[in-house]
């Protein structure tokens, strides 16, 4: 019996390993087990795992067939023996090397559910980046004290808490069988059933951000993308359901700032997803009518342009007509000028005749525009090179370059 | 036996056959026979090879009812009694030297096929251009002198010329092969070509440019008319060529990718009224790619801009609308050019005035403002 357990899921880390399970070596607290639970690696990340455990025997090793980070973490919890769970990533470090002592310090004395610590995060160069994450959005502490659950505020960057286990066994606390977004979902349902929370002003985690290429890049398979927008509903399920309402609006924010980003905005997938999970009038988005109202008419318009028979092009007008945009100050300009074109046009060809005309005519000025800017700054550049300033320091740059050169 | 057969079919060619005439006549080569196969023309086309014919015994002429470009062809192939054969464009001109030179190396190397190169001859302005696609330099480089296969150039197929008069047959192996022109096509060069650079053995290169190809504005393959739709068919042949020949996996993603591309190409150079026929030719077969097993997967190997011309033929209603959402394409990506060079400019700019160079010759500039 040890009194923390550290999981690892692992699948195909063999890159990072190394610098993953060395921060945990340097951690000044020492009674911890870590359980490493391959996913089904294909690379050599076993052998690597393997190295290590021969070397330090805290260290143990849980193979299953590939299933996905969250039955990999569940796994690790099912096989823990510590008073207290940490996570910590195969590509992640842990950085305070006191962080964990400080931590279970704190779970102690107060027999706490869930201790907090802080998160940055590293660059490239696998460097710590000092001023990310420290806002409120990522609940960062700067002294010891207490919150109350509702005070984390949107239930993210779990692996910078620790967690008493008989706490998440009581309520069968585990990770949801999600290819995306399992992180929030387990969060949240700490969340709603702990109180008090020890905070510590320590950097536990370290993210690493670049691994992988980035969160962003992931969500792209269609099923990604399904579990992605299915936590989302989860989330705002567990929050809405247990009093924690003004956090879910607020996670409902960073939902549509994700849906509305230039990326995510020509994904008519996504819009497909997302309006088979909660509906074309979903009640969800009450207080977020305008964010909801402007995403389904972005999309309806892409829509359009791919639509072949006139019986859905009368469906799609009818959802525009019912649609009231007055109020909307998202929906202005060329966006307004083109529902404005669907509710006047009677049939599909005249409809995408004049949203084509319409598109090719603000497309034409914009490249105008464009042209003229770059004219400009090429006259700009091309004065200060002629210029007599310029000239006369010609000595000088020649001068600079040759020794640099040499 | 003669040791070429040089075949040449005519079709309303009365300008420029003459001096095409004059080009085999008066090879060094001069064991050859002639083969004229009259494709239903009506200008003086027939008039001037009967002039020739007259003069000359090695000429023999045929006349046909007009089939095209492919049956002429086939039908002079079929009559070519030489040991060699060289398929001649009635409005094109060919070097003296060309056949004794690509005889001799095709006799010393036992080759069934030599290959050549063309120079452009731009009519209008009176100039000769060389192009890579006619000189082929990429893989005379490759090749040198050596004898190859189609096996050893993997590489350079599709950077050979398709044309039949940048090359020298041996007739009896073009006649094993099988090989014949599509007829009631053009573009049909494609299609023989492959066919017989897939059954060829032993092909020599013979690095010279043997050959004027002649540009003027109203040969059928720039005329930009109705049969520019052909190139939809063609290309559905050379695909079936390479799967004849078990070279379809190896190919696929670079064939898809080719025939959207051709394809959309030749469709921006069809004549305006021709378009919405073409429009609809490709959007017929399109479609029925999306049903054809051998496409299985094939949208995810196209590259994106070849992936936006396909969906916007299947998804778009009319030429019309087609029309306007390639428009949308390229200025969208005409938009996106100029961004990046906005934001260069505006590095540069900035670059420039946080420079030293600029900085110290403030004061300078201060005291010239002053005046």
């Amino acid at each position: 019996m040890v009194s923390i357990s550290v999981i690892m899921p692992v699948y195909n880390a063999s890159e990072f390993l190394d610098m993953s399970i060395n921060s945990l070596i340097r951690q000044s607290f020492n009674d911890l087990e870590l359980i490493c639970v391959d996913d089904g690696s294909t690379d050599n990340s076993l052998e690597i795992l393997d190295k290590f455990s021969k070397k330090y025997d805290f260290i143990r090793i849980i193979k299953q067939e590939n299933s996905g980070s969250g039955k990999a973490r569940n796994n690790g919890i099912d096989n823990a023996s510590g008073d207290y769970i940490a996570f910590l990533d195969a590509d992640d470090v842990f950085v305070d090397k006191d962080a964990l002592k400080v931590m279970y310090k704190l779970a102690i004395e107060n027999d706490a559910d869930m201790v907090c610590g802080n998160l940055k995060r590293l660059n490239e160069k696998r460097e710590i980046i000092e001023d990310m994450y420290k806002n409120k959005n990522y609940a960062y502490f700067e002294k010891y004290g207490f919150i109350s659950p509702k005070d984390y505020g949107v239930p993210w960057a779990f692996y910078k808490n620790i967690f008493k286990r008989s706490f998440l066994n009581e309520y069968n606390i585990r990770f949801p069988d999600l290819k995306r977004g399992q992180d929030p979902v387990f969060l949240a349902n700490v969340l709603i059933h702990t109180d008090k929370i020890p905070v510590a002003p320590v950097t536990l985690y370290g993210y690493n951000f670049h691994a992988g290429g980035g969160p962003n890049l992931k969500v792209n398979t269609y099923n990604k993308k399904k579990d992605h927008i299915t936590h989302f509903k989860q989330t705002f399920d567990i929050l809405d359901n247990n009093g924690f309402e003004s956090v879910s609006e607020r996670y409902k924010k960073n939902f549509f700032d994700f849906l509305n980003s230039s990326r995510n905005l020509n994904d008519l997938e996504l819009y497909d997803i997302l309006i088979d999970i909660f509906g074309f009038n979903s009640k969800y988005f009450e207080n977020y009518n305008n964010e909801f109202t402007y995403f389904k008419v972005y999309h309806l318009l892409n829509l359009l342009l791919v639509l072949k028979s006139d019986e859905s092009f009368d469906e799609i007008k009818d959802k525009f007509l019912s649609m009231d945009i007055s109020s909307n100050n998202l929906i202005k300009n060329d966006l307004k000028e083109k529902y404005d074109i669907v509710c006047k046009s009677s049939n599909l060809i005249d409809c995408k005749s004049s949203l084509y005309s319409f598109e090719l005519n603000r497309l034409k000025n914009e490249n105008i525009k464009l042209i003229n800017k770059c004219n400009k700054l090429k006259r700009l550049n091309n004065e200060l090179l002629n210029s007599s300033s310029w000239k006369i320091t010609k000595p000088l740059r020649s001068f600079k370059k040759f020794f640099k050169k040499n | 036996m003669v040791k070429v057969s040089v075949v040449i079919p005519v079709y309303n060619v009365e300008d420029f056959l003459g001096e095409c005439l004059d080009s085999i006549i008066n090879q060094t080569l001069n064991d050859i026979e002639i083969i004229c196969v009259n494709d239903g023309s009506k200008d003086k086309s027939l008039e001037i090879l009967n002039e020739y014919a007259n003069k000359d015994n090695r000429i023999t002429v045929i006349s046909q009812k007009n089939g095209g470009h492919a049956a002429a062809t086939n039908r002079g192939m079929e009559l070519a009694k030489g040991k060699y054969l060289y398929l001649m464009d009635s409005d094109d001109i060919l070097d003296l030297t060309a056949l004794e030179k690509t005889y001799n190396l095709a006799e010393e190397k036992n080759a069934d096929l030599v290959i050549f190169q063309a120079i452009n001859y731009y009519m209008d302005k009176d100039e000769y251009v060389k192009a890579e696609n006619y000189s082929m330099n990429e893989l005379a480089d490759y090749v040198g002198d050596k004898i190859f296969n189609y096996k050893d150039i993997k590489d350079f197929l599709f950077k050979i010329a398709v044309t039949p008069w940048s090359k020298l047959y041996n007739n009896e192996f073009v006649k094993k092969s099988g090989a014949k022109f599509p007829e009631g096509l053009i573009f049909d060069d494609n299609v023989f070509f492959f066919e017989v650079l897939f059954n060829a053995e032993r092909i020599a290169f013979y690095r010279e440019h043997l050959f004027k190809r002649r540009w003027y504005s109203s040969s059928s393959t720039t005329a930009g008319d109705k049969r520019f739709a052909d190139t939809i068919e063609i290309n559905n042949l050379i695909i079936k060529v390479f799967i004849k020949y078990g070279l379809f996996d190896e190919f696929k993603e670079f064939l898809f990718n080719r025939k959207i591309k051709i394809v959309y190409m030749r469709f921006k150079k069809v004549k305006d009224e021709f378009k919405p026929y073409f429009y609809d030719k490709m959007k017929e077969d399109f479609e029925s790619m999306l049903n054809d097993e051998i496409y299985d997967g094939f949208l995810d190997s196209l590259s994106f801009k070849n992936r936006t011309i396909f969906e916007n033929v299947i998804n778009s209603s009319s030429c019309e609308e087609f029309l306007s959402s390639m428009e949308v394409f390229d200025l969208k990506n005409k938009i996106n050019s100029l961004m990046d060079e906005n934001k260069y400019l505006k590095k540069l700019n900035k670059e420039l005035l946080d420079s030293n160079s600029w900085k110290i010759t403030k004061p300078l500039r201060k005291i010239r403002n002053r005046k």
